[in-house]
């Protein structure tokens, strides 16, 4: 039950600043061990994949959860998002290098990454206008089907783009385009090795924020009502194309800057990571969660990330005797994909509306709406 | 009666001129002319099949129509899209309610208030004062309405878990928080019990009054129609055949022979 109401009090700068702190406390100790706590580079990725997971998620959430949109083409804004914002790095370089000479470096590798992520953001959400306005004025299965086309399209336009290293893979994202005779610039890719973490962390809390805050409010309640139903929404005076459409540019903007995200943490971009599955993957996240609760889409990216990770060591969980008696348990993780699908086929028969429904945890409902005064009724 | 048309056509919100409405053979509405003064509680009725849900639905944008026009305060609207129309004051009820099932009964008022709403997409990023005052009104608002129409205790019910009638109340209070001028009510009776429509009947005079409305109403339980009435518009089969004070409708022959065939 909804006891909850929007969110009326003023906003805390102090909470954001112990954020941003924690965060990089947190890059520090897991990319330099700094109190003891670092991180193998193995484990490193798999955290910073879940938080790129975590901004796809929870962006789709605003276009499949909140307005009941179907996309299945949100891979294609990922690609845009992340080829725009590595071409920029990668070719664009030069401004920033002549920068360092009088500048600290940090501020000025900030910058560089901003930018770049800025553009992502807004390749991704030109891309999503101009995909969302003609088809959004259709209704359901349609849209599912045009963006699944686009997600397509792109990948194959970006096979055959060569500047971007067509089906090679753009390579040496950070380092720049390579100057015969001088050896590449290794400044930019090192910053991003050591920070990446604490990036990811934080474009993935703005992201909740973001979509949090736009999910619960007035533009949030008429996203709900084309979702409850579309007639009803126009009679009320809702312009239902419109909210769509804000609601799709909103979401491709934000997956495109996860998908800048993805090409400087990689430092490496093939369009083979963002075929139709990658997309699948994007809605199994937030089906799984549950359709519409950022909850659900925060803990669908994380599963969905680490458990083919952590089938890997599936024959680890036997005790030495079980796995001697009988030997078949050592090929377990060859099987991980395929216990991976039977998880989720579990999961989704036991819990057909998602982990969470459409709850959301109360620590992070709290975040956009006050509790109300009194126990919510019937 | 064509001189009580003429003196009081300059108070019409809203009417149909001569509107028709084809689908493909079928003509559903022919040559319709409707005219409804400010502040009156007109009634459309009709044996069914007639076309007063297809009449509300031009009426609202939902369809257009073939020819014709339909003006609100004499300014045409025909081609606005149903949101356009709502926005320049139009409420509508459904027939089979259209409540927003998964939202609770205030978050369905909620919804309706952001007609008002000015603050853009970037104030509700940052938070702004000017979006927490909005939120606020708007709460405040359809906490208001919700008191009025006795839903108050039911607020954070989904809609679809509330009764019948208590469905029935939401949408009105749904379509008022629009602030209409116009409200149209598609069977607001169909499903209440005897009791129920007999509340009903008298709310609905008392809507006008307090909300200043105009309200047009479809509507088969003849004793809420002869009731809340003021003046009635009988269709059969798509065309005009009375139009009159209740009084005048019920003794109309043409509209005994519609409802009962010929005796």
């Amino acid at each position: 039950m909804n006891i909850w109401k929007p969110h009326l009090g003023g906003r805390s700068w102090l909470g954001g600043i112990a954020v941003v702190a924690g965060f990089f406390l947190l890059n520090e100790a897991f990319v330099h061990g700094v109190f003891g706590y670092g991180l193998s580079a193995y484990y490193l990725r798999v955290i910073t994949l879940v938080g790129i997971s975590m901004v796809l998620a929870v962006s789709l959430t605003l276009v499949n959860g909140c307005a009941g949109q179907f996309s299945i083409g949100h891979a294609g804004f990922m690609a845009v998002g992340a080829y725009a914002s590595a071409a920029v790095t990668h070719f664009g370089g030069a401004p920033f290098i002549a920068l360092l000479e009088i500048l600290p470096a940090w501020p000025v590798h900030t910058l560089r990454l901003w930018v770049s992520l800025a553009v992502g953001a807004a390749v991704g959400g030109v891309a999503g206008w101009l995909v969302g306005l003609p088809t959004l004025r259709l209704r359901g299965d349609y849209l599912a089907i045009v963006t699944l086309g686009f997600g397509e399209i792109i990948r194959v336009v970006l096979l055959n783009i060569e500047p971007t290293g067509g089906a090679l893979g753009f390579t040496n994202i950070a380092q720049g385009p390579e100057v015969p005779g001088r050896s590449p610039d290794q400044r930019f890719a090192l910053f991003l090795e050591e920070t990446m973490f604490f990036w990811v962390a934080l474009v993935a809390t703005g992201t909740i924020l973001v979509v949090g805050r736009l999910a619960y409010s007035s533009f949030g309640r008429s996203l709900a009502a084309i979702r409850e139903n579309e007639i009803a929404a126009a009679a009320i005076g809702i312009d239902t194309t419109r909210a769509k459409t804000t609601a799709f540019v909103v979401s491709a903007a934000l997956t495109g800057v996860a998908g800048g995200l993805y090409a400087h943490y990689d430092n490496y971009l093939n369009p083979s990571s963002f075929t139709f599955l990658r997309s699948v993957e994007i809605v199994t996240m937030i089906v799984l969660g549950g359709l519409g609760s950022l909850s659900g889409a925060i803990v669908g990216a994380g599963v969905l990330t680490i458990l083919p990770e952590a089938l890997r060591d599936l024959t680890r969980l036997f005790p030495p005797s079980v796995t001697a008696a009988a030997p078949f348990l050592a090929s377990l993780p060859d099987y991980r994909m395929v216990l991976y699908a039977l998880l989720l086929v579990g999961l989704m028969i036991a819990r057909p509306q998602g982990l969470y429904g459409r709850r959301e945890w109360p620590w992070l409902a709290r975040l956009f709406l006050t509790r109300d005064g009194e126990k919510g009724v019937g | 009666m064509v001189g009580e048309h003429r003196m009081s056509s300059a108070m019409t919100v809203l009417a149909t001129k001569s509107t028709t409405v084809r689908f493909g053979g079928l003509v559903a509405v022919k040559d319709l002319d409707l005219a409804v003064q400010a502040g009156q509680v007109l009634g459309l009725i009709g044996p069914n099949g007639a076309g007063k849900t297809t009449i509300f639905n031009v009426l609202t944008g939902v369809y257009r129509p073939t020819s014709g026009d339909v003006e609100l305060e004499g300014k045409s609207i025909v081609g606005l899209p149903p949101h356009e129309i709502a926005r320049r004051g139009v409420a509508r009820t459904f027939q089979n309610i259209r409540l927003f099932g998964e939202l609770s009964a205030l978050e369905n008022v909620m919804t309706a208030c952001h007609l008002r709403s000015r603050a853009g997409l970037l104030a509700t990023m940052l938070r702004t004062a000017r979006h927490r005052a909005e939120e606020k009104e708007q709460r405040d608002l359809a906490l208001a309405l919700l008191e009025r129409f006795d839903l108050a205790a039911h607020r954070h019910a989904p809609a679809k878990s509330l009764s019948y009638g208590n469905q029935r109340r939401l949408e009105i209070a749904r379509a008022l928080a629009m602030r209409p001028k116009v409200l149209l009510l598609d069977e607001p009776a169909a499903g209440l019990n005897p009791q129920e429509s007999l509340v009903l009947m008298r709310q609905i005079q008392q809507l006008r009054d307090d909300f200043k409305l105009t309200i047009v109403l479809v509507e088969h339980n003849m004793r809420v129609v002869m009731g809340a009435c003021e003046r009635i518009h009988v269709v059969e089969q798509g065309q005009t055949i009375a139009v009159g004070s209740p009084d005048d409708i019920q003794r109309n022959p043409r509209v005994i022979t519609a409802y009962l065939g010929n005796l």
